[in-house]
């Protein structure tokens, strides 16, 4: 190897170090990764700007802007409050089935949106009804995070990590959809027992409290009805959008960016109000990665590692897909599985060329360990460090271990039950 | 018009001081503000009544303002009762709430001087002179007070 590529494995081993400390902010990390990349002739303004495959992922990168701003409009309306206090009505104030109706609804959510912005929805209404309640919201929060994250894993936007594997491999959301759908309602189904399982000893069920939550009006949480009525109809257009993609051959990226155009036409909203929930910081940590990655993928070294791979794998895909969604589990939890799906994603689409139709699996054993390694530590993903916050900031901190013995409890069994649907599914026979 | 015209004695609060004494003190004197004072008692910070007010609504209501209206009557009181709970060290340790440092201007300052001061620190109150435990200041009221009348003078002379 030459000292460019030693030059080059450096940086981006310190910067992945850097990223897993938190000691430094990502952003900043992934940034001055990319320039010391350039600084040393790994990449250059050809290959950042207009490279497919060692350059920024220009869809990735609109797909995600496209969809923070129809959420950041959608998230004003009111209707996800709505739709909790009306659960928890329905639930007559028993705890259990308050916290199945919030797992459900915040699962669903997930698979439509990003999982920050669902939780960051459902954790303040949560907090309203366990007030109400008089019982403790950590559970529940854990619950809501931790459904976040599985339900996420059914679509191609619904978790970041499924973004950046759909871009590189070409797969559609309804490949998405009927080969991570499937498992992810079963997994759903035993998470919802395991919540049994874990919280039913801190769900007290108070008689005397169930009135005030009753008589909360989810009427008045939307306060908008012209906004909720427009914003619904287009996220279903570009939810539409997304499954007809055969048809109307328009990338998800462009989907999601004539939708959230289309909204800010019709809503007719200030373009300061509509981009303030845009996560600028989030985007240019992507753009940091993309070309940190592309000066690996420039040298040739992603290349490299891919045949070894390759010749390591032989003919073994159902070993590979095990390791690969063992491996991605354990490495989401300890870092944020963005990096790692990024760095993941060249080297699976190498494995996936060699290998042809039968190593296409490959793929959902990565985008299933990505997603569901997140709920292993209360690090493991974004949505869990920011519902921690907001626990912490409402009286009710939640420690790192605290969340992280139910976490791995969570990650062992749900990655345990994807490996037989992967071999029933793609391998038997 | 000079700053030493214009100060005034502000009651000083300290950590401990729980939100309903600060509610009490900002409702009673109509304050702008509220100035907190060290373990000396020596001016420290300056926090908005926003902030105070801050401090006694539920952090899940201001992360997400839908739920406001959802409470009945009965519940906005029960919210109200528990209000003591909190303190102003609590405020100070809140990521989420802007306490400024003091904000210093001369007892000779002219009006402008002061006005000027007050914007570019975005203060409600600034202190005249050094801290002192016995410390005036000037606030937001006052100077308006003060361009209100130079303006009436103006017009009049005119």
């Amino acid at each position: 190897m030459t000292v460019q590529i030693w030059l080059a494995v450096g940086v981006f081993a310190g910067a992945y170090i850097l990223i897993a400390s938190e000691k430094v902010s990502r952003v900043t990390v992934a940034l001055v990764g990319a320039a010391l990349m350039v600084v040393i002739g790994a990449t250059d303004g050809e290959a950042i700007f207009f490279s497919q495959e060692a350059g920024i992922d220009w869809n990735v990168i609109f797909l995600l802007l496209g969809m923070m701003m129809i959420v950041g409009i959608l998230q004003q309306t009111g209707v996800f409050e709505y739709l909790a206090i009306w659960a928890a009505k329905r639930a007559r104030g028993r705890p259990f089935v308050i916290m199945v109706m919030l797992v459900v609804i915040t699962a669903v959510l997930s698979a439509a949106l990003d999982n920050v912005t669902t939780v960051l929805l459902i954790a303040p209404v949560t907090l309203l009804i366990c007030d109400r309640l008089a019982v403790t919201p950590i559970p529940f929060l854990i619950a809501e995070v931790m459904a976040s994250n599985i339900g996420g894993a059914a679509t191609l936007i619904g978790d970041p990590p499924n973004i950046i594997i759909a871009s590189r491999s070409g797969l559609s959301f309804n490949d998405f959809l009927v080969n991570m759908g499937p498992i992810v309602l079963i997994l759903l189904i035993v998470f919802i027992g395991l919540c049994w399982l874990m919280f039913r000893g801190q769900l007290k069920y108070d008689a005397t409290r169930v009135e005030r939550v009753m008589v909360l009006n989810e009427r008045e949480a939307i306060r908008d009805v012209r906004l909720l009525v427009t914003s619904l109809a287009v996220l279903v257009l570009v939810l539409a959008g997304f499954v007809l993609h055969s048809l109307i051959h328009l990338e998800p990226a462009v989907v999601a960016l004539l939708g959230a155009g289309l909204l800010v036409l019709l809503t007719r909203m200030e373009t300061r109000k509509v981009f303030a929930d845009v996560e600028w910081e989030t985007l240019l940590f992507f753009v940091g990665l993309f070309i940190m990655v592309g000066s690996l993928v420039n040298l040739g070294l992603i290349e490299k590692v891919g045949h070894a791979a390759t010749e390591a794998v032989g003919s073994h895909y159902f070993g590979a897909a095990a390791l690969l969604l063992g491996g991605s589990a354990v490495f989401s939890g300890i870092v944020d599985n963005i990096p790692y799906v990024t760095t993941m994603a060249p080297l699976t689409a190498d494995l996936v060329a060699e290998g042809g139709a039968v190593a296409k699996p490959l793929w959902w054993a990565l985008a299933l360990g990505a997603d569901l390694g997140g709920n292993a530590t209360a690090i493991g993903a974004s949505a869990n460090v920011v519902v921690l916050g907001i626990a912490k900031r409402n009286g009710h901190p939640i420690s790192f271990w605290q969340f992280t013995k139910y976490g791995i409890i969570v990650t062992v069994v749900t990655i345990a039950l994807c490996l037989p649907y992967l071999w029933i599914r793609y391998f038997l026979g | 018009m000079h700053a030493s015209d214009l100060q005034e004695k502000l009651p000083l609060v300290r950590r401990e001081t729980t939100a309903i004494e600060a509610a009490e003190l900002i409702a009673k004197g109509r304050l702008a503000g509220l100035v907190v004072a060290d373990e000396e008692g020596l001016p420290r910070a300056i926090i908005n009544s926003s902030d105070v007010l801050r401090l006694m609504v539920p952090g899940y209501m201001l992360a997400d303002l839908s739920l406001a209206g959802v409470l009945d009557e009965a519940g906005s009181d029960e919210m109200w009762a528990r209000i003591n709970e909190r303190t102003i060290g609590d405020m100070l340790d809140d990521n989420d709430v802007t306490v400024k440092d003091i904000t210093h201007v001369d007892p000779d300052a002219n009006l402008v001087e002061i006005a000027a001061t007050m914007v570019d620190a975005g203060v409600e109150i600034a202190m005249v002179g050094e801290a002192s435990p016995a410390s005036a200041f000037v606030s937001l009221p006052a100077v308006m007070d003060a361009i209100v009348a130079a303006y009436r003078a103006g017009v009049k002379r005119r």
